[in-house]
């Protein structure tokens, strides 16, 4: 399966607090008992995740960020999603959806 | 150095137009694409109690922790501090370590029974209490872990989403009858994983 097939979920809302502070995002994490400072982008789309319903594939969280894409960015913005929904997974943020 | 804002709830998308009548489009634009060269996670705090730990269902243990939402908090006690008679108070009735006589308007309770609690003869008239403070290797081991998570279930130490008792009923049961615990199918774990994951429910 391909990394953009994959579907991601943040972890329950409930667990998270999150605050914006200067464009960026601090969220504390009640599952880990850590808190992180999320860079703009980052904190966008944690804030996608967790309002979302459903998990989200990659291009659906691309999508959500249209407000601020370019088409002649869209070819950077896929691997920097990637490597944020890593970043979540291991911090415990955000999970691929099973398969 | 700028004054930093308040920090705030994590507003909707607003196309209001912003306080220095700037494009609140182009504003967040800018600050997203700032995020493609930049770490993703700028800093990261760890706080983790003292005495809690993470946890998971047996199940969710053999697999690796691959599922962090499976993660819940545990914050047992070993059979060292069960068996001590300072942590009697600690026990939640309807168990008890040592026969209680009645008390004002409080009924009399008898010391608790192994089998009565985990069903079949493993310990014919030995107390939770007894078995707590017996040593030795298996089965007396995986006994002692099998009382102390008992009660630390009923002490809501351990969340019903990682071990019910009767789960740990079944777990003692499987253990005592085959000689091993299957927590999924094709794993079986004997005395020693058993207690290893029972560990990891009571921290302290």
């Amino acid at each position: 399966m391909s990394a953009s097939a994959v579907r991601w979920r943040s972890v329950s809302g409930d667990a998270l607090l999150c605050r914006e502070w200067d464009h960026n995002v601090v969220v504390r994490n009640d599952r880990s008992g850590s808190t992180h400072l999320l860079g703009p982008l980052a904190g966008r789309v944690l804030q996608i995740l967790v309002e979302a319903d459903c998990a989200r594939s990659i291009e659906e969280l691309k999508a959500g960020l249209n407000e601020a894409l370019s088409e002649d960015d869209a070819s950077d913005w896929l691997p920097a999603i990637e490597a944020i929904l890593s970043e979540f997974h291991r911090l415990g943020l955000a999970e691929p959806e099973p398969t | 150095m700028a004054p930093m804002s308040d920090p705030s709830e994590l507003p909707p998308n607003s196309n209001r137009p912003n306080k220095d009548g700037t494009d609140p489009d182009l504003s967040r634009r800018r600050l997203l694409q700032g995020g493609l060269a930049s770490a993703p996670v700028l800093m990261t705090l760890v706080s983790r109690p003292v005495l809690a730990q993470q946890c998971q269902s047996p199940s969710g243990f053999v697999s690796g922790n691959a599922s962090i939402v499976n993660f819940q908090i545990c914050t047992g006690s070993t059979p060292e501090f069960w068996k001590q008679e300072q942590s009697f108070g600690s026990w939640v009735a309807p168990y008890s370590p040592v026969n209680v006589g009645a008390v004002g308007g409080l009924s009399s309770r008898r010391a608790t029974l192994f089998d009565t609690v985990f069903g079949g003869h493993s310990f014919p008239n030995q107390t939770l209490l007894d078995v707590l403070k017996n040593g030795g290797g298996p089965p007396y081991d995986v006994a002692r872990y099998c009382v102390a998570t008992l009660l630390n279930c009923m002490a809501g130490r351990i969340p019903t989403t990682v071990l019910t008792i009767p789960a740990l009923k079944g777990l003692w049961n499987d253990y005592i009858k085959i000689g091993f615990f299957e927590p999924t199918s094709g794993v079986r774990w004997d005395h020693s994983q058993i207690v290893r994951y029972l560990l990891t429910t009571m921290p302290r």
